[in-house]
């Protein structure tokens, strides 16, 4: 039976799942779920998560849901380096502390943004007032600026030196900003002179991009040493 | 809360009917996956014994109850879980650390126009 995770590669903390699994060698069956063809409202799907929401895992006969427990439980279960989430009680703590933080806000604000930019107009047709539009980049904005301001810092990534789950988390979620064609310069300047992850820009994770990822990375720095495998 | 309670009698801002309604139904879903995905026969939500996981849960649940909505009162499986918690953490330390949300519903408006604006404003986006 082995491993199974369930994502949709379209949603942004699968995407963090998939690059933790994949960049760490954790083996594991992809089962896709395709969000936009309502595969998670499935009963089979239900019953690997009750909730009907992706990410979800399924490790033998253990079943789990939500992004941030799934990466905590891949890193404590194959021992993954100590980086990606701190045995030190502060470092931990600093990771801890986005994970909670992000919920609410930068997830937030980059689901809602890319909603109510691309989404509801183009996809569904649903105008959406401009008002509103407004409100939610002024409030993607002020989560952007929290996230130098208060997590990145002066630091290499958003809880320290060396890359965590969190950055994961966090970058996943940008990229969902830029798929909406959001041009936010104080953005991409975060993006390239920040998320300097191995192996990210390489291969195709996002591939559901609607633009070659190469457009991307001109505005990104990447480290690519050994390339992201990827099976999609 | 907020549309139930701050809103209105707070910030004097009136909430339309349609999104209470909606958002009611939405703490109603919630607190059908708390029993079925995470209760289930549990004593606690993640199993036999209390954990951080029902601390969070049971102050969320406050907040909807300091409104007068019937969190508990149909929900037999729930209301146990709640005197569960409440035992062990002891009713003395849960009434105290709810004192100030149970008296929230006694609030007066807000009296000063410039801070209703500005609470408004940052919180607008609840009215949505």
């Amino acid at each position: 039976m082995g491993l199974d995770l369930y994502l949709d590669l379209m949603s942004q903390p699968c995407r963090a799942v998939y690059i933790f699994a994949k960049k760490n060698g954790i083996p594991f069956q992809l089962r896709t779920v395709e969000l936009l063809k309502g595969q998670h409202y499935t009963d089979s799907f239900a019953q690997v998560n009750p909730l009907r929401k992706v990410p979800a895992l399924k490790d033998e006969d253990f079943i789990l849901a939500e992004s941030v427990a799934i990466l905590l439980y891949l890193s404590h279960k194959y021992k993954t380096p100590d980086h990606w989430y701190p045995q030190d009680l502060q470092a931990r703590a600093w990771v801890d502390e986005y994970l909670s933080w992000q919920h609410t806000a930068l997830r937030s604000c980059c689901t809602w943004a890319m909603w109510q930019k691309m989404m509801f107009p183009v996809v569904l047709h649903q105008l959406v007032p401009q008002e509103t539009l407004s409100y939610t980049l002024a409030e993607l904005d002020s989560c952007l600026q929290l996230l130098e301001t208060k997590f990145l810092r002066d630091q290499a990534f958003l809880t320290g030196p060396q890359i965590s789950v969190a950055d994961l988390m966090a970058i996943t979620e940008l990229m969902h900003v830029l798929l909406s064609s959001l041009a936010l310069p104080c953005l991409l300047l975060v993006l390239t002179t920040t998320f300097s992850i191995p192996n990210f820009g390489s291969q195709t994770c996002h591939s559901f991009l609607p633009f070659p990822l190469k457009t991307v990375t001109t505005h990104l720095v990447f480290v690519t040493q050994d390339p992201l495998i990827c099976d999609i | 809360m907020w549309q139930k309670m701050m809103f209105p009698v707070v910030l004097h801002q009136l909430v339309p009917q349609e999104t209470l309604s909606y958002t009611l139904a939405e703490l109603d879903s919630c607190l059908q996956l708390l029993e079925t995905k995470f209760l289930r026969d549990q004593a606690f939500l993640t199993g036999p014994q209390i954990s951080v996981a029902d601390l969070m849960a049971i102050t969320e649940l406050m907040h909807p109850v300091s409104t007068g909505c019937q969190v508990f009162e149909c929900r037999p499986k729930l209301d146990a879980w709640r005197r569960h918690v409440e035992a062990v953490v002891r009713e003395d330390l849960f009434q105290e650390a709810h004192t100030v949300v149970l008296k929230a519903k006694d609030m007066p408006p807000l009296p000063a126009p410039t801070l209703k604006e500005k609470l408004l404003h940052s919180v607008w986006i609840l009215l949505q």
